[in-house]
């Protein structure tokens, strides 16, 4: 079923976009690659946080440079998406960890599979779960950045004699004005992957306060909710980035 | 640099959430099981254990001494003891500070059920909320409000479905609803937001039949590897629910900018030709399918790592992960990719026909523009 929705969808690519759809497709496919060569080195046993951070890198080359081409709004847009996937980093880190979200939640403790699987695995959890949810948000972060620097550049091409803090004035209303969809595609995705949760906690009759002090349910707003703030911050950063950029190109 | 809101508007809003941050860390009333603050913790490292590729795991036991927040024994201290691991992979590691729920022994001590985190839940939600007000403002507000009714909604539908109407009738309800809400509060009452409503529809319509055409020509996916499973009687229509819920909100955005996008250039060129809005169309689709397709990507699989390191830890294999472990976030991304694309010449068609009123025939033109479009982009690029 896989390869044959895989194929599908390189096809319908080809079809309306054409070779530009075929050169999405490898993008894709390395994307993939990548995020393969992250789990298996986060499982072979070296820091999940580093190796996480060396992918972020890896991903915005392969998805910034290498299909926008190498240039101001890409430097600004990657500089930008490394700086919020440290900042979330360093801000969410802490606050997961306190709220302990990692390891197997209430329900998965109780599935017959983590019966099997030894726990002794020398790999922290939270380092993983960390790092999962800093992928989780890259590519709506890496969208938002891109289209902020390409329409501040626009706009500078245009009306070259705009200030930095003109510059960033427009960065900030471009932003504003993707983020509403932005918000919404990720607000539906995880509403998509949590419906079985939903369903579960209401066929089991949880209580409201079973419910809100669950790990299953954090585990998922999480997710959702550092990837928007993850947007959110995108916005202002990614703005003063590219204005900044802008400034440095026309001094020299 | 200036952000939407005041930093007196910041400030109140700082000083509401952090009330409500304070109240929470004592609300122990509010709840039925017995709630207790650790005063005090002691860590010992206890032994080691050998994992399956002789990792050295050590274990450690937790003295844990805390205050009884509610219930008859308000106030007073208790004792209790936890074993964690530095994975913590099946165990959780307590700290001074923690409020987690017990079950008291009438004869002292008492069994730990697990942490209180409905604060740790607030900030989080807080934290956004606050991001959210700080960079959008009013526009801000609007995104929360329609957050809000639509997971209103889904707790209405949640209910539906435990009244025992049907999975797929529900699924149909909904994509109506949250279609026509969120465009009307993204976009406003507009020709277009009919158009990209219309759009979206269609497109997930053609997604579903698509779904139902792999699915019935393979092999039976393996549900009961789904996380989360209860029923096993309805696992493939619920799960194709979340499969449309999910792909819906890209599919919206998709329709929704191809959408403002030709009614922008109808605006400024009501003589443009067919096969020049085609080529626009094409061009808009180009710059929207990689980065929506890649934000799928990362959202969907992110989510399975942690249970494929372990798994991986464990000896499985990569086939295994992609067949049984992540086959279902794997469908979920590609049928919402799937969607992207499909949305957009079907919005592209459904834009076109209700804003000009005029030109339909967009699909036989599609081919034959490319190469102009292509080459006018590169030159465009080349400045």
């Amino acid at each position: 079923m896989i390869l044959k929705l895989t194929i599908l969808l390189f096809v319908l690519m080809v079809l309306v976009g054409g070779n530009r759809g075929v050169d999405s497709f490898w993008a894709l496919l390395r994307t993939a690659l990548v995020f393969l060569a992250d789990i298996y080195l986060m499982a072979w046993g070296l820091p999940p946080v580093v190796t996480t951070l060396l992918s972020c890198a890896l991903f915005t080359g392969i998805v910034l440079y290498s299909q926008n081409g190498v240039n101001a709004k890409m430097h600004a847009a990657a500089f930008s998406v490394l700086i919020v996937a440290l900042v979330v980093m360093a801000a969410a880190g802490p606050m997961l960890w306190r709220a302990g979200m990692s390891g197997y939640n209430e329900i998965e403790q109780y599935e017959e599979i983590s019966m099997y699987l030894s726990p002794n695995l020398s790999v922290s959890m939270s380092a993983v779960s960390l790092s999962a949810v800093v992928l989780g948000l890259l590519g709506a972060v890496m969208d938002t950045s891109v289209a902020v620097t390409t329409a501040v550049n626009e706009v500078h091409v245009n009306q070259p004699a705009l200030t930095k803090e003109q510059l960033v004035q427009s960065g900030l209303a471009v932003g504003r004005d993707i983020l509403g969809t932005t918000v919404n595609t990720l607000f539906f995705v995880g509403l998509g992957e949590s419906v079985m949760l939903a369903v579960l906690f209401m066929k089991n009759e949880d209580s409201l306060a079973a419910v809100l002090n669950s790990k299953a349910l954090y585990q998922e707003v999480a997710g959702l909710l550092i990837g928007g703030a993850g947007c959110l911050l995108i916005i202002p950063v990614s703005s003063v980035m590219i204005a900044y950029f802008l400034q440095r190109e026309d001094a020299v | 640099m200036k952000l939407q809101m005041s930093w007196k508007g910041c400030i109140g809003l700082l000083a509401v959430f952090a009330a409500v941050l304070i109240f929470i860390s004592r609300d122990a009333f509010l709840y039925e099981d017995t709630v207790v603050k650790l005063t005090f913790v002691e860590n010992s490292c206890a032994y080691e254990e050998e994992g399956p590729e002789g990792e050295k795991e050590r274990y450690y036991e937790q003295k844990l001494r805390g205050r009884i927040l509610n219930g008859d024994r308000k106030g007073e201290e208790e004792t209790f003891s936890n074993t964690y691991s530095d994975s913590g992979v099946n165990d959780e590691r307590f700290r001074r500070g923690d409020q987690i729920f017990v079950v008291l022994h009438a004869a002292g001590g008492g069994v730990i059920l697990g942490r209180k985190r409905d604060g740790s839940l607030a900030l989080l939600i807080f934290c956004f909320v606050f991001l959210l007000l700080a960079v959008n403002g009013w526009m801000g507000l609007r995104i929360l409000l329609s957050l809000l009714i639509n997971i209103g909604i889904f707790l209405l539908a949640l209910r539906a479905y435990g009244q025992g109407r049907a999975p797929m009738a529900i699924a149909v309800a909904l994509m109506l609803v949250f279609g026509a809400l969120t465009l009307l509060f993204a976009a406003g009452f507009h020709k277009k937001t009919a158009a990209a409503v219309l759009a979206s529809m269609v497109t997930v319509a053609l997604s579903y039949g698509i779904y139902q055409l792999a699915l019935h020509t393979s092999d039976r996916l393996p549900y009961e590897m789904m996380d989360y499973v209860v029923s096993p009687n309805d696992l493939s229509d619920l799960f194709f629910v979340g499969v449309v819920m999910g792909s819906l909100g890209a599919v919206m955005d998709v329709c929704i900018s191809i959408a403002a996008g030709v009614a922008e250039i109808l605006k400024q060129n009501p003589q443009v030709t067919g096969k020049a809005l085609v080529g626009s169309i094409r061009e808009m689709g180009y710059d929207i399918m990689g980065t929506m397709i890649n934000v799928l990507f990362f959202s969907y699989l992110s989510s399975s790592i942690p249970i494929v390191v372990v798994k991986l830890k464990n000896g499985y294999t990569l086939y295994h992960m992609i067949q049984f472990q992540c086959i279902f976030d794997i469908i979920r991304f590609l049928m919402g990719a799937i969607g992207i694309v499909l949305a957009i010449p079907v919005s592209g068609f459904f834009s076109v026909w209700l804003l000009s009123g005029l030109r339909g025939g967009k699909p036989a033109q599609t081919e034959k523009n490319a190469p102009e479009q292509r080459a006018v982009r590169k030159g465009g690029d080349g400045k």
